[in-house]
């Protein structure tokens, strides 16, 4: 199993085969902003979107673990008289066939040969609702891309500021799915609008069809049914305010988020914890065994994740360079790395 | 004849020299001559609409470019092409 570790000045690689000695491999793509990675079992490779300052957004591919890169085949570019650019890459999420890129300014791509070559899923923008989607702090970017594991034609996105979508057709036509879902930064008879929602990250459930989670800038919250309602369930957590969420691929009614103050983004009362919930959100609870106190750090939307194994692994990685693991369902933690540049995502690549 | 000096790291990723002699007419004529060599190189150093990113620095034969300027213009005989990291990006 490997761990790939996305930051502010490379790509840095651990593995392991017992979950608990994790052998450091050293940082590949050194000196770019690596926001995102993926494994793609099916075709063999390693996917890293590099965001240079200097040339620009690539998604790159490896073949050997990340030892080696290539150039990133034709590039992924909006029309040269597009009112907005391609900036930034901030996810990449390979399927059997066809690998999909969000991108800053928000906008989805997708590439049919392997990422040689990509083409933007242009109804997505043409949505009339694109006219609310702005920057998040983080800038106007569509950072999450979920296909559906029951319905090979649904897949779900969610970009910061602008909100979750779903299309059922793979990409021809898209709906805003964000009833109910609250945006605590307009005027009070404003908060829930159809679309325009800072959506931090959204989770689909492969073991229950319909189950999704959803991060939001205020409020953490659970969907029964693919996103046409959601139930907000943070309510007994310090903060509802976060970046990340993940579940659990065997268990629907378990998920993990990591609660941060609306600001300064830190733990509140600086106890780093990652809490869990059994029961679909109706409690939570803190899981900060061997995790330092006080902290001043943030956990940012890509930085958790988990593997699949029945004894679950979970891993995230903080603003300030730590990543930490645990392989026993978030009950305990243990330090993998220390004083990395800021983090930006956490993979697990499984054989 | 143009001689072309591209960045130390660029020439690396593409593993291509990093001083190369050309005879391109323009600057776009040089785009497309160094594309073609190594294809996807072009888009490393332009923006979708033909002009070089926010942080490279370009000099033509002592001239810097401005920042974001078209990658078109006529480029004299013998003129040296200087494409740099700009120091505005980190």
């Amino acid at each position: 199993m490997y761990l790939l570790v996305g930051t502010a000045k490379g790509l840095f690689r651990y593995q392991s085969n017992d979950r608990t000695e994790w052998k450091a491999l050293g940082p590949v793509l050194s000196g770019d902003p690596i926001y995102t990675s993926a494994y793609d079992a099916a075709r063999g490779i390693l996917l890293a979107s590099v965001n240079s300052e200097f040339y620009g957004p690539s998604i790159r591919r490896s073949h050997d673990w990340g030892e080696t890169w290539d150039t990133g085949g034709s590039g992924l570019a909006y029309a040269p008289d597009d009112a907005e650019r391609v900036t930034r890459v901030w996810s990449i999420r390979p399927t059997a066939d066809v690998i999909y890129a969000g991108v800053a300014a928000s906008g989805l791509f997708r590439s049919f040969d392997g990422g040689d070559t990509w083409e933007e899923v242009r109804a997505l923008r043409q949505h009339p609702t694109h006219e609310t989607w702005g920057p998040g702090f983080g800038g106007k970017c569509l950072h999450t891309i979920a296909p559906d594991p029951f319905n090979p034609d649904r897949l779900y996105i969610a970009c910061s500021a602008g909100g979750a979508y779903r299309t059922n057709d793979r990409g021809k036509t898209w709906e805003p799915i964000n009833a109910g879902l609250r945006a605590d930064f307009m005027p009070e008879d404003q908060q829930y609008p159809e679309s325009g929602q800072c959506v931090h990250k959204i989770w689909v459930s492969p073991s229950q069809a319909g189950r999704m989670w959803l991060q939001n800038h205020g409020g953490v919250y659970r969907s029964d049914d693919g996103g046409d309602t959601w139930n907000d369930v943070g309510q007994s957590l310090p903060s509802d305010f976060g970046f990340p969420v993940v579940g659990d691929p065997h268990h629907p009614d378990r998920a993990y988020v990591i609660p941060l103050e609306g600001w300064p983004r830190w733990a509140p009362d600086n106890i780093l914890a990652v809490h869990r919930t059994d029961d679909a959100g109706q409690h939570w609870e803190p899981l900060h065994k061997g995790l330092p106190s006080p902290t001043y750090v943030s956990v940012l939307r890509d930085a958790m994740t988990a593997d699949t194994r029945d004894r679950l692994g979970l891993y995230f990685g903080t603003t300030s360079g730590s990543l930490y693991h645990s392989n026993d369902s978030g009950t305990t933690w243990n330090r993998v790395a220390q004083d990395l540049p800021r983090i930006y995502s956490v993979v697990v690549a499984e054989e | 004849m143009i001689t072309v000096h591209l960045p130390i790291d660029l020439a690396e990723e593409f593993k291509t020299a990093a001083v190369l002699t050309t005879d391109a007419q323009d600057l776009r004529d040089l785009m497309d001559q160094l594309d073609h060599m190594r294809p996807g190189v072009a888009g490393w150093l332009l923006e979708a609409d033909g002009r070089f990113r926010q942080h490279l620095s370009v000099f033509i034969s002592g001239r810097r470019l401005e920042t974001r300027s078209p990658a078109s213009g006529p480029l004299n005989e013998g003129a040296d092409v200087w494409i740099l990291r700009a120091v505005s990006g980190g």
